[in-house]
């Protein structure tokens, strides 16, 4: 017993089991299914495989390193446009700003000393300075004095910045496929990159003209100029490196990263301060400069793609899988929504009672009397048709 | 008659449709199995891939600039610099930094240096007792300059190879305890960030526009009462990521900003917020490691009136803050609605497998129900008549 059921579990490996099939003949159906599958199939062929390359193993961790050759941090430059310089400052007393909240007096007992003076330039001495016979004054604090002035100049004072030009060389590699590439041209000759500019003609001259540039970014350079600003260029490698090399180019885009909306909001523009110290007769001094401009934040992003069996191999499999889903509609048209859905549904399904006995183990017993008659025949193939 | 048989064929293959054919089992048990484990997994799809995890959504990585400017003023009075008062320039190290600000709390200044022979710091390779223990022309990986070959005397008690560097040499062994510019936990940091998703072409920034000018000339930032206001008290920053402030001030540190922007922009723009955390970057135990803190060195350099250039060295401990923006938005987008559809919908075959393993080999009318399932085919070449007698 135990061998016979050894013998035939190990013979049942070689079996092989498939599906019955119902063939309905029947027009509208057939050209359906038929439709169905010829837009999946264009789906598969024309969106997964031509448009989106589902063909290629991608890669999407792009090395970069940027140079440019104007001052500022790795991947930004700042160029200046409009200033507020106070010159020769020293360690002093001096009345602070009028418009200083905080510093707003009319005695001695509103600037208690030694508190810094909130948003202000320095730390209150106890004294309230007034000029000529007003009742109301700032206090007096130690700072660098004289304080620096509230007001900028209406008319930015380096409205010429927008003539100069920016050299940005970039340099990328795709570690995966090992191949890196640079956005200047490579050439001998060595006055190509001193006469040209950034345009659609000259696609590998990253030279940038910064009106053109901040013009690209929707925005004025001149309105921009007073208040400053944030530029983001945006550098996108977007490369199919099954074509040859020289069709990995470059796309610029150019942003403004600031505040977009209205440009007199609370807070806006870009403006930072720094100092130059000196020393005259050993007394330091000190030149603030607090300076407006529009920095340059330079983004490097990129994605670059290579023929691989293996993405092939998954997108023909899931595309296939998806044909199941027009088999499925089908049925669903055919056993619910035609006219004849009953007759269809008879013949697909087999209905099986729980509660009928005869449950003869191993048996090659004919269960169904009802096409004995036609079984003789019907045995010997593989599918029943059905005609409409 | 051949193109008979290819219209047959082409007839065929048009207008003709196959589906597999189905056992419909009338069984209490096995359906009611079969529908629970169905109704599992839609609970599954829409409970978990759709409402929590968004499956329906297209997600973009946020892209974000930032800018910061601090304020705040320090007094100090010592013998050697007098009284002194500190604002933003002298404090804020390099005046502009690309997502970073470094706040300088301490520091080791060494005044009017110029380029001239002077004894090196005492340390155990410098120390010599006679011209014999200094080589001319060495420079050590640790040296302040070149050695010239002669032994000085660098103070009453100890002698020490003179060299040729900026002289006096900067002596950093003692570090001022408490920090130097220990008020420096008064200052505020304003923080603007500006973000932009650029899949959906959306752009907000952390001064939302809910925030007038009047709040924020005098809101500080707070957890609780005041979480959107983008002006921030460096102490509070410390003490939220764990850390006391004055003992990360004498020797330095780095702190991270970090901003969170997780937007839903299937609801309302307004609901799109920041959330700020606050945690120290560095190694926070210094008494085991090497190296701790955070620090450099920069000189001023001055021309006095016959031409000679001297310098001001500082060694500037101070805090280093890392502002690192991140975050993800979802809208609603068809392509992945219908991938999780779908995927979903292929699950529902997982049901099928196993009410069928119930079925065909744990229930007890198993082999009743195969006989239905299977039709036993022979192999064609032992014969027609085997096949006679198989099931229908």
């Amino acid at each position: 017993m135990g061998q016979v059921g050894w013998k035939g579990l190990c013979l049942s490996l070689f079996d092989y089991k498939t599906e019955k099939y119902v063939i309905a003949k029947n027009k509208k159906v057939g050209i359906l299914y038929r439709v169905v599958q010829l837009s999946i199939l264009a789906y598969l062929v024309g969106w997964v495989f031509v448009v989106k390359k589902g063909y290629q193993d991608s890669d999407t961790s792009i090395q970069s390193s940027v140079i440019t050759k104007l001052k500022g941090g790795e991947n930004v430059f700042f160029v200046m446009t409009n200033l507020i310089v106070t010159p020769n400052q020293r360690q002093d007393t001096c009345p602070e700003s009028t418009g200083i909240r905080d510093a707003l007096c009319s005695k001695n007992r509103d600037c208690p000393a030694g508190e810094a003076v909130i948003a202000g330039n320095g730390v209150k001495t106890g004294r309230c300075l007034k000029v000529g016979s007003n009742t109301n004054g700032t206090c007096e604090i130690l700072a660098w004095c004289p304080v620096e002035k509230r007001s900028k100049p209406k008319k930015p004072l380096l409205a010429n910045a927008e003539n100069f030009t920016v050299y940005i060389k970039n340099s990328i590699r795709f570690p995966k496929f090992k191949f890196s590439k640079t956005n200047v041209l490579s050439t001998d000759n060595d006055s190509y990159l001193k006469n040209c500019h950034y345009s659609a003609q000259h696609l590998y001259c990253p030279i940038f003209h910064l009106g053109k540039l901040v013009s690209w970014a929707g925005n004025n350079f001149q309105d921009m100029a007073s208040e400053g600003g944030v530029i983001g260029i945006q550098i996108e490698w977007d490369c199919d490196l099954d074509k040859p090399p020289s069709e990995c180019n470059p796309h610029y885009s150019f942003s403004r990263l600031d505040n977009k909306f209205a440009e007199k909001s609370i807070s806006s523009g870009y403006n930072f301060r720094f100092a130059k110290y000196y020393r005259d007769a050993g007394v330091e001094y000190r030149t603030l400069i607090k300076a407006y401009g529009i920095r340059f934040d330079v983004m490097v992003n990129g994605k670059a793609g290579k023929f691989n069996i293996i993405p092939t191999i998954i997108n023909v499999g899931s595309g296939l899988a998806l044909m199941g889903a027009g088999a499925f509609f089908c049925d669903v048209v055919l056993l619910y929504l035609m006219k004849k859905s009953n007759f269809y549904r008879g013949k697909k399904y087999e209905e099986v009672k729980s509660s009928s006995g005869k449950s003869l183990p191993g048996g090659t017993v004919n269960g169904n009397q009802n096409s004995e008659s036609l079984a003789t025949l019907e045995q010997l193939r593989q599918l029943q048709t059905v005609e409409t | 008659m051949a193109s008979a048989a290819w219209c047959g064929a082409l007839r065929g293959f048009l207008f003709e449709y196959d589906t597999p054919r189905i056992v419909l089992i009338k069984s209490r048990k096995v359906g009611l199995v079969n529908r629970a484990v169905q109704l599992a997994i839609l609970a599954y799809v829409i409970g978990w891939v759709f409402v929590w995890e968004k499956g329906y959504q297209e997600t973009d990585s946020v892209v974000s600039s930032v800018t910061t400017k601090v304020k705040g003023i320090t007094v100090t009075n010592t013998s050697e610099l007098g009284l002194r008062v500190w604002d933003v320039a002298d404090y804020v190290i390099p005046p502009q930094g690309e997502n970073t600000l470094f706040i300088m709390t301490n520091l080791i200044i060494t005044l009017n240096q110029t380029q001239g022979y002077c004894p090196e710091l005492p340390d155990k390779t410098t120390v010599c007792n006679s011209s014999k223990d200094c080589t001319a022309g060495y420079i050590g990986t640790h040296s302040n300059g070149v050695q010239t070959g002669k032994c000085r005397e660098y103070s009453t008690s100890v002698k020490t190879c003179e060299i040729y560097a900026w002289c006096p040499v900067e002596n950093d062994t003692r570090l001022p305890k408490p920090a130097f510019l220990k008020d420096a936990e008064n200052f505020t940091i304003l923080v603007k960030n500006n973000i932009w998703y650029p899949k959906f072409n959306f752009t907000r920034r952390n001064i939302l526009p809910s925030i007038s000018t009047t709040y924020l000339k005098t809101c500080i930032y707070d957890p609780k009462t005041d979480p959107f206001c983008p002006i921030f008290r460096v102490h509070r920053i410390v003490e939220a990521a764990g850390q006391n402030f004055q003992e990360m001030a004498v020797e330095g540190g780095v702190m991270g900003v970090q901003i969170n922007w997780n937007c839903d922009l299937d609801k309302s723009a307004s609901y799109c917020v920041p959330k700020y955390t606050f945690r120290r970057l560095d190694n926070k135990d210094s008494d085991h490691t090497v190296s701790p803190g955070y620090n450099f060195r920069f000189a001023k350099y001055y021309k006095d009136a016959s031409g000679t250039d001297s310098r001001t060295l500082i060694k500037a401990y101070g805090i280093r803050f890392d502002i690192m923006v991140f975050g993800k938005a979802g809208k609603f987008d068809i392509i992945p609605t219908m991938i999780n559809i779908g995927s979903g919908l292929a699950l529902f075959g997982v049901a099928t497998v196993l009410c069928d393993i119930v079925v065909l080999y744990f229930m007890k009318k198993r082999y009743y129900y195969r006989e239905k399932k299977y039709k036993y085919v022979e192999d064609y070449e032992l014969g027609a008549s085997e096949t006679y007698g198989t099931q229908s």
